[in-house]
């Protein structure tokens, strides 16, 4: 899985911090650079020099709702191309992820191993 | 014959004669041949002197040899053959022969001899022609035939050429005329056996008339024994082949006739009848009055041969006549048939009754519109159209009945009645069309109509329909049972009190009002206010006074006490009358029980109050939905007052988006249902929108119509804001619940990876027991978030098709993974495609087959039957477990619902899958369903529809 010398860089934004540390331990343990954010604000630019590969994104954030985030990655010139993956345990997440326009989806809970194959699904372009 | 064939070697002689010294002996040879010849062989000279005459020619003229021979053969030449001879002579000179030459010769008697001649030159030993030989043979026969042939021929033709036989008779009889008789008579016999003279021929018109004259004086006396007279009696012929003077003098029956007779010169007759069919026609007579001419056996026969032809011809004209005759009075009679029956068919249409005629078959072969109509016919045409198999399933569709209701078969109808022979059946008819149950009555009365041997040929119906009558008289009926069922049921009481003694007249009715038997009560006045209720006497006595004095009707109500204690209602009505003094005499009235519309008003007065009082919004409406009715609990519930919405349409409190939903609304409660406890939306006044359920009923008229809807309408806002709240803490809860077991979810896994590579005792098999719990506690949160979906309304079904049995197969495989214990057997196939959310159902089939393994521990076998029919599938979960005792059956799809009991045994569960299954198969179009036996095992079943 870890083929290449340069580790992925992953963006996770939840605001629950359970949640950040137990993704932060497990892409940890597989191999890749995890960054968190609780708020969803003030990433971009602080990222921009060096942009995550994927991000994985929470649908209720404190304060904001993950679909304005999403749309605002969407709207930035260097974070547009990368694929967001939304997490939600909400029950209407499936819809709200398909309507603000994210690359895929992962219901709470998930398995490790599915977690890890979506985002080496959206990582690794068709070759 | 042999003779004939003889003649030419006689012929030959003659040249032999030239040498007879040669042939001598053949000379005697010769001379015995002519001398025993039939034929007549004469020689003569050239002058016509005759110098031999052999036997035969003394047989066929009648002289003999010493009387002709050096005679001139003249002597045997009729007077106009004289010439003939001359002619003869001049050829023989020239040497030519005469052969077969016919002519006739003269006998010694007179009588002329049809003869043919031979006649050959006789020549000297020079050859030199000296005289003639002539050879003559008598053809009187042959002629006499020959005659026949042609005239029966030539009368056949006249015979048959026309059927007028008064005219061909006629001809034929010129015909007879001269060759077979002078005079030829034809007599036919008439009906009344009267001899009539057809036809007289004789070669002198004048002499015919003559002998009609004769006719006309003298008829012919059929008493006579002799001549025409009999042969017209007994059919036989007469021929009279010499008539002498004495016979004629016998006959005559005066010295006129006997004078006629013999002018006519009666010589020689044959009379023969003319006879068909062994019927004596007429007869024909031919007279022949040439003294030489004297009828044999072979005139006889050509008579009859005539007679029996012209029988014939006559026979046939007159049957020609006759049938002609029959044929025209026929056509006449026909004509008559024709004109009578058209009068009887315009009698027959248009007069009131029906009328139709059936043959021996039943089939109608005459009806008039009338009668069509009374057998519930269009017109005449319809009926006469149908066969007697169809006419007979056209009653088919009736049930026949009589004036007693009873059923009648069609072996009874009186037509059928008639043609069996009964002489005047009848009957009154009701028909009841099977299918739309409208009937009409008929009156049928039948004849039958007898044939010459007294056998019925058909039968006469006269039918009336009575309908009308018959409707008539069941209203009279029912108007008669109504008013007295109406006295009966209003008990009408009559009164007649004598305001002067006091004393009242009570009819038993009245008595009866008061609770008496008739003839009980006493008689005052004073008795009766006796039996008022103590609070109405006042009213009443007011009543009556008031309406004596003021010359006013009296009119109250008021309550009677009967003795039993009951109470009654009566309404009392009367009028008083006066004397010249304005006196009062009496008072007449009636009394009538209304404890019945009292009650009534009581029970209307008390569903009024309560309609009044409650705190539902009663409202009625009509089909179209105009509101007709508002109770304060309405009023307070939307905020408007009756008079604001009474009259308008109730989608003043609807919802726009709920209109449709009232149209379907209106549509059960027309068809007679009712509607209970059906949850929408409402609009206040204020535009507040409220949670309601509403109750609709029909709204019923006298008829049991359906006129209009009422509704009775509770606010559950209060309600439904609890559930939405507490389905809004469920969604919440459960997102709540997830978020941890989705972090400790990923610290075991991750863990459980970690410890993969570094194994420590159980430590594996710890974690995955944990990861086994966090499923378990995912699942039961998913549960409690779908409930609080599907009470929302918003669980959404994302369908598509797919293939029924892969995906039980691979539901079964994955659950065979986890569950050791049990086998789950899979049976059948469905073959078919379902249009459905496969997840929900999964989750279905999942909820199901572990429960099935759940309630039965101690059994090591699930059994899934699929099947189909026609339009669903069948999905059957069996387990051997604990099975659902039946009290609990019904319940066990209820949300949140858990078998519980002091002998249950417990298993855990929020009591919320078999809700969410049955949900969700709802959802589908299907059904679910459970068969249970407590302690032997349960298996549900789900039908899901196909397309």
């Amino acid at each position: 899985m870890n083929t290449t010398k340069k580790p992925k860089k992953v963006l996770v934004i939840d605001d629950d911090e359970g949640i950040l540390e137990a993704v932060r331990a497990v892409l940890d343990y597989e191999g890749y650079q995890v960054i968190t954010n609780s708020t969803g604000r003030n990433f971009i630019d602080k990222l921009k020099s060096d942009p995550p590969n994927i991000i994985l994104l929470d649908l209720l954030i404190s304060g904001k709702d993950g679909r304005t985030v999403a749309q605002e990655i969407k709207q930035d010139a260097v974070f547009q191309k990368i694929p967001i993956v939304m997490l939600s345990a909400h029950p209407t997440a499936n819809e709200a992820a398909i309507a603000s326009g994210v690359d895929d989806f992962l219901p709470k809970p998930f398995d490790i191993n599915d977690l890890v194959a979506t985002i080496e699904k959206h990582t690794n372009p068709p070759k | 014959m042999a003779v004939n064939n003889l003649v030419p070697r006689v012929m030959n002689t003659n040249q032999l004669i030239r040498t007879p010294s040669t042939q001598f002996q053949n000379q005697d040879y010769f001379d015995a041949i002519i001398e025993s010849s039939n034929d007549a062989i004469i020689g003569k000279t050239l002058d016509g002197i005759i110098t031999s005459w052999n036997p035969g020619a003394e047989r066929l003229y009648g002289y003999s040899p010493q009387e002709v021979l050096g005679q001139s053969i003249f002597t045997i030449f009729p007077d106009d053959k004289k010439d003939e001879f001359l002619q003869i002579m001049s050829k023989l000179r020239r040497g030519q022969r005469i052969e077969h030459y016919e002519t006739n010769r003269r006998h010694k008697d007179g009588h002329l001899v049809d003869v043919s001649v031979t006649i050959s030159p006789i020549r000297d030993s020079f050859g030199r022609i000296i005289g003639a030989s002539s050879i003559a043979r008598n053809i009187t026969l042959q002629k006499v035939n020959q005659t026949a042939d042609h005239f029966l021929s030539r009368a056949s033709i006249i015979l048959s050429s026309s059927l007028n036989f008064h005219k061909t008779l006629s001809a034929v009889a010129k015909l007879a005329v001269p060759h077979l008789a002078d005079w030829c008579g034809i007599d036919i016999l008439s009906s009344n056996n009267q001899v009539e003279q057809l036809a007289v021929a004789h070669i002198d018109p004048k002499k015919v008339l003559w002998a009609k004259k004769l006719r006309q004086t003298h008829p012919v006396d059929m008493s006579q024994d002799t001549g025409l007279a009999h042969v017209l009696k007994t059919g036989k012929s007469e021929l009279y082949p010499h008539i002498s003077q004495k016979m004629i003098r016998d006959s005559a029956r005066s010295q006129a006739e006997l004078t006629i007779i013999q002018e006519i010169g009666l010589e020689s007759v044959i009379i023969v009848p003319l006879i068909a069919r062994r019927h004596i026609l007429g007869a024909i007579t031919f007279v022949s009055s040439n003294p030489y001419n004297h009828y044999t056996d072979n005139h006889l026969k050509l008579a009859r041969e005539l007679a029996s032809r012209a029988a014939i011809a006559i026979d046939n004209a007159k049957l020609y006549q006759k049938s002609r005759q029959e044929l025209k009075t026929r056509l006449t009679i026909e004509k008559q048939l024709q004109n009578s029956r058209d009068q009887l068919e315009i009698i027959f249409q248009n007069i009131a009754d029906g009328i139709t005629v059936q043959d021996k078959t039943g089939q109608v072969i005459y009806a008039n519109d009338v009668g069509a109509k009374a057998c519930g016919f269009n017109n005449a045409q319809e009926l006469l159209n149908l066969s007697q198999i169809d006419l007979s399933n056209y009653l088919q569709k009736y049930d026949i009945r009589d004036d007693t209701n009873r059923p009648v078969s069609q072996d009874q109808l009186p037509g059928r009645q008639a043609l069996d022979g009964h002489p005047n059946p009848q009957a009154t008819l009701q028909y009841i069309n099977k299918q739309t149950g409208d009937s009409f009555w008929s009156l049928v009365k039948a004849r039958p109509i007898l044939d010459n041997n007294g056998q019925v040929t058909l039968a006469v119906n006269i039918i009336s329909d009575i309908t009308q009558h018959q409707e008539f008289e069941r209203q009279l009926a029912a108007s008669k049972q109504r008013l007295e069922l109406a006295h009966e049921v209003a008990n009408i009481g009559t009164f007649e009190w004598n305001l002067q003694t006091d004393e009242v007249f009570r009819s038993p009715e009245q008595e009866r009002l008061l609770g008496y038997k008739p003839g009980t009560f006493h008689s005052s006045h004073q008795a009766w206010t006796k039996t008022i209720h103590p609070d109405d006497i006042d009213s009443v006595n007011n009543a009556i006074t008031d309406s004596i004095e003021n010359h006013t009707e009296y009119s109250s109500e008021f309550r009677v006490i009967h003795p039993d204690k009951s109470i009654h209602w009566i309404a009392g009505k009367g009028r008083t009358f006066y004397d010249e003094h304005d006196q009062p005499l009496r008072m007449i009235g009636v009394n009538i029980d209304i404890t019945g519309s009292k009650n009534e008003h009581e029970t209307k007065s008390r569903l009024a109050a309560i309609i009044q009082s409650t705190d539902d919004a009663i409202i009625s409406q009509t089909l179209d939905g105009i509101i007709t009715s508002w109770n304060p609990g309405a009023e307070r519930l939307y905020g408007y007052i009756p008079s604001e919405v009474i009259g308008k349409t109730i989608s003043v409190i609807v919802p726009k988006e709920y209109l449709n939903e009232l149209t379907e609304i209106h549509e059960v409660v027309k068809l007679d249902q009712s509607i209970d406890r059906f949850e929408t939306f409402r609009h206040k006044k204020n535009g507040q929108v409220i949670d309601v359920s509403i109750s609709f009923s029909p709204i019923k008229n006298g008829q049991d119509q359906v006129i209009g809807l009422a509704s009775i309408a509770r606010d559950i806002t209060e309600i439904k804001e609890l559930e939405r709240r507490k389905d809004d803490f469920i969604s919440i809860a459960s997102h709540e619940l997830k978020t941890p077991v989705t972090t400790m979810k990923m610290f075991t896994q991750l863990i459980k990876k970690q410890f993969t590579n570094n194994p420590m005792p159980n430590t594996t098999r710890f974690l995955d027991k944990m990861d086994d719990q966090l499923l378990r506690l995912t699942k039961l949160i998913s549960d409690l978030l779908d409930i609080s979906k599907i009470s929302a309304g918003k669980l959404e079904l994302h369908k598509e098709k797919f293939n029924l049995d892969a995906l039980i197969k691979d539901t079964i495989e994955s659950l065979q993974d986890t569950s050791p214990k049990h086998q789950i057997i899979l049976r059948g196939q469905t073959g078919k495609t379902i249009f459905g959310d496969q997840d929900r159902i999964n989750q279905v089939l999942v909820n199901l087959i572990t429960n099935a393994i759940k309630y039965s521990p101690r059994a090591n076998k699930v059994i899934i039957n699929l099947s189909t029919n026609h339009t669903t599938v069948k999905i059957s979960v069996r387990d051997y477990g604990i099975g659902i005792a039946k009290e609990h059956q019904p319940k066990i799809f209820d949300r949140f619902f858990r078998v519980s009991g002091a002998n249950e045994r417990t298993f855990p569960g929020l009591g919320i899958g078999l809700y969410l299954s049955a949900q969700i198969i709802r959802r589908h179009g299907g059904n679910i369903e459970v068969n249970s036996i407590k302690s032997k095992g349960s298996t549900f079943t789900i039908r899901l529809p196909f397309k």
